[in-house]
């Protein structure tokens, strides 16, 4: 199912020169400055930040739910208007409806806007099988651990088969070993369906695994640092972890973090 | 955030938009009331309402209702709130009577406490002390259950406190017991404050020679719609006023509850 | 333990409170010799209980009058309960234009609206199910107003990114998460609901719990009074344990934990 989007070169997502302030109890705040980004189709970004540099704010621009303030968001070179169906979105808590099974969740943004449930179930049944819950597809949230919950937003995020694919540190608020886990699972998912993906992080390990590109930001408020491109060979497994280029490619991002002065 | 329920408002929206439903409301039951109904005997004008309100007042008779719930209220309050508690804290502090009386008397709230209404009338007799043994009753149970419910609350970091403090200084932990159980104590306040208006007005409804609720009675016998509402908004203005009163007494002895952190 | 055993004995701890309750009632009667027209004997009330229900069922005809009249109005005042509160949780400009018709309702004690109904409607049934409507009204209003604001906010993104409307997020999503708060408001408006129907039959005096309460008291026949007593607290009882197994049932999810 391994699938190319778009003709390959042209941009699919591109903010220019965004910045996004809102109104806070001590006056105007500003979470983005001068904001720059490109997306390919079909490639993996990732974007690195300290805590509060205006990641999420990143995310709600990307997804429709917040408009910038100044710049435009485009897609395939048309200014972005609100929510797309075109993009599919993963938050920090996996956001499932507890009174629903794993599939009825897969099924929601299908439901939601009035199509055919019936038409999209083999789809989701698919999707399942391909975050490894196929055996689970009846179960509710509460009998799923954190990282299985994550495992079904993932699916659910990509039923309408979006051409770029948000992830707000998904895997933030899970344990070590299953964040670890669902990482090389990720990889292994988007090795089948390739959207692209923007991928909001903490973990320097995470971005460098992942992606093919690794945008670096400051502070508050959020600017583009650096663009460091990832050059391992795909598909990338446990083995990757322990080479020697993936340890240089890490060091590389701690220096850039510790140059400018961020954790 | 998405803001689904429309809560970007600008600020002054958050004073006009009630400002304007309250004029809505005054003026829908003007208009019903002066061209659909026209009969103030039926349905009094806001106006109308106030008039009648105004010339009980200054015609005297006014007061004896006034006072008759009032001490009827505040008498059966007092004194059912305050045994309540009382005995809340001994029921919770002796554990054969906490295991045993305390189920019992939960038992009993399936029952409404109103029922019981006409009874206390037969054992009061007509006036004053049924109407303050009525409310006193109900009161009482909610402060007794609430104030167990607070102490058993407490206990559990209680049994640290003991500890701390090598469990010789019981006065330190009762004090400290009590404390705690205060915002519960001061919830069921305020469930009571409600309560004591409703079972004074039903004493009054069943037999009582004064009082708001009995005048209430008795104007709908005459079909003086224009009284009734008179005598239900001063109802509701001390229903309101008690309830306010507790509610600051509330948030001022158990400040801590409500501090933002 | 066998399930049987322990619901067995779930069930003979719960009695075990009422049981004692009895007794005590009992000694204390006894003990300081009460009258009989002022406060029956347990077994004198467990008599006309029996003669009421089974022997001349002359209790029957007023508490299906109670009953009747507490569920129209329950069903009456919740459910408009429920669609108020929804429209008012979901529109803030909605809610605050209301808000002083709503603190109006809230600050005037139900019951004493009871003579006006009367007035308005008549000495039936129909005063009676609008009073426990209007008493019903305002915990199950609340409980709606909010279960509906509690939906988490992340949820909520996630319904805009879908590009979902505002109905459909509020059934799919809003309406759900109220369930809990919803239930959590009905319980506590059945047992205003009682309180209301009863008050009204003490006002009317035609038929129903109250009444029977009201009109025995006054005939110093305190076996009879004392017997509608404890059925009407069956019935609170009842209703109360009903609502809690729907709730049990509906919303399924609650308080369950996750594993691993």
């Amino acid at each position: 199912m391994t699938m190319m989007r778009g003709s390959g070169k042209s941009t699919l997502l591109s903010l220019r020169d965004v910045s996004v302030s809102y109104e806070s109890r001590r006056g105007p705040v500003l979470a983005l400055e001068h904001f720059n980004l490109e997306v390919q189709p079909s490639s993996f970004v990732s974007v690195l930040g300290p805590s509060g540099c205006g990641k999420s704010t990143l995310v709600k621009l990307v997804s429709g739910l917040l408009k910038p303030t100044t710049g435009t968001v485009c897609f395939d070179g048309k200014p972005a208007s609100g929510a797309r169906d075109d993009v599919g979105v993963a938050f920090q808590q996996a956001a499932l409806l507890p009174w629903k099974t794993a599939i009825e969740n897969v099924l929601l943004p299908i439901r939601v806007t009035g199509q055919s449930v019936q038409a999209a179930l083999p789809r989701a049944e698919a999707l399942l099988d391909l975050v490894g819950l196929r055996a689970f597809r009846d179960r509710y949230p509460f009998e799923l651990s954190g990282g299985m919950q994550q495992r079904v937003a993932v699916a659910r995020s990509l039923i309408r088969d979006p051409s770029i694919l948000v992830m707000d540190e998904p895997f933030a608020a899970l344990d070590a070993m299953t964040r670890e886990n669902l990482m090389i699972e990720l990889q292994r998912i988007w090795q089948e369906m390739r959207p692209s993906v923007l991928f909001i992080t903490h973990s320097i390990q995470e971005a460098v695994f992942l992606s093919d590109r690794v945008i670096v930001m400051s502070g508050r408020p959020g600017r583009v640092i650096e663009d460091v491109v990832i050059d391992l060979p795909r598909p990338r497994d446990q083995h990757t972890l322990g080479s020697a280029r993936f340890a240089e490619l890490s060091a590389q991002l701690r220096e850039i973090f510790d140059r400018t002065g961020q954790t | 955030m998405a803001d689904i329920y429309g809560k970007d408002l600008p600020r002054w929206a958050t004073v006009a938009l009630p400002a304007i439903g309250l004029a809505l409301l005054l003026a829908v039951w003007h208009a019903v009331a002066a061209f659909v109904v026209a009969d103030p005997t039926l349905l009094p004008t806001p106006m109308q309402m106030f008039l009648a309100l105004w010339s009980w007042i200054a015609g005297g008779g006014f007061w004896p209702h006034m006072l008759a719930t009032l001490y009827g209220t505040l008498g059966g309050l007092a004194l059912g709130a305050s045994l309540g508690f009382v005995t809340g804290v001994l029921v919770a502090e002796i554990r054969y009577l906490d295991r045993s009386v305390y189920p019992m008397v939960l038992a009993l709230q399936a029952m409404p406490v109103v029922a019981i209404a006409p009874l206390v009338i037969v054992w009061f007799g007509i006036g004053l002390a049924s109407k303050v043994a009525l409310v006193a009753i109900g009161t009482f149970f909610v402060m007794f259950i609430h104030t167990v419910a607070g102490m058993h609350a407490a206990s559990q970091e209680l049994i640290d406190m003991c500890r701390a403090f090598g469990g010789t200084r019981w006065r330190i932990v009762r004090e400290v017991k009590i404390k705690h159980s205060l915002n519960y104590v001061f919830s069921g306040l305020e469930v009571c404050a409600a309560l004591s208006f409703i079972l004074c007005v039903v004493a009054e409804f069943i037999a009582a020679p004064f009082g708001l609720g009995y005048y209430v009675k008795a104007a709908s016998a005459d079909i003086n719609a224009s009284g009734m509402f008179a005598a239900i908004a001063v109802l509701a203005a001390l229903a309101s006023l008690l309830a306010l009163i507790v509610r600051v007494v509330h948030h001022r002895v158990v400040f801590w509850q409500f501090r933002k952190t | 333990m066998t399930t049987f055993a322990y619901v067995a004995g779930d069930f003979l701890r719960r009695l075990l409170p009422v049981v004692l309750l009895v007794a005590v009632w009992w000694v204390l009667v006894w003990a300081l010799d009460v009258p009989s027209r002022l406060m029956p004997s347990p077994p004198e009330v467990g008599q006309r209980i029996y003669d009421g229900l089974i022997v001349t069922g002359d209790l029957w005809p007023h508490l299906w009058a109670t009953v009747k009249a507490t569920l129209l109005g329950f069903a009456a005042g919740g459910g408009l309960a429920i669609v108020v509160g929804s429209l008012l949780a979901m529109s803030r400009p909605l809610e605050l234009l209301t808000y002083p018709i709503v603190v109006l309702i809230q600050s005037v004690p139900k019951v004493s609206v009871a003579p006006l109904i009367l007035l308005w409607a008549g000495f039936d049934i129909r005063s009676t199910v609008i009073l426990v409507a209007l008493i019903c009204f305002f915990p199950i209003f609340v409980g709606t107003f909010v279960g509906v604001r509690s939906a988490p906010s992340v949820l909520l993104d996630l319904f805009s990114t879908m590009k979902a409307g505002r109905f459909a997020t509020f059934l799919h999503c809003n309406l759900p998460y109220a369930a809990g708060s919803i239930f959590a408001g009905m319980e506590v408006g059945w047992g205003f609901a009682l309180v209301g129907c009863v008050v009204m039959e003490f006002v009317t005096g035609v038929s129903g719990a109250g009444f029977l309460i009201q009109n025995s008291a006054n005939n110093l026949d305190a076996q009879t009074a004392v017997a509608s007593m404890v059925l009407l607290g069956v019935m609170g009882f009842i209703g109360g344990a009903l609502m809690q197994q729907a709730k049990r049932r509906l919303v399924f999810w609650e308080g369950k934990g996750r594993h691993g």
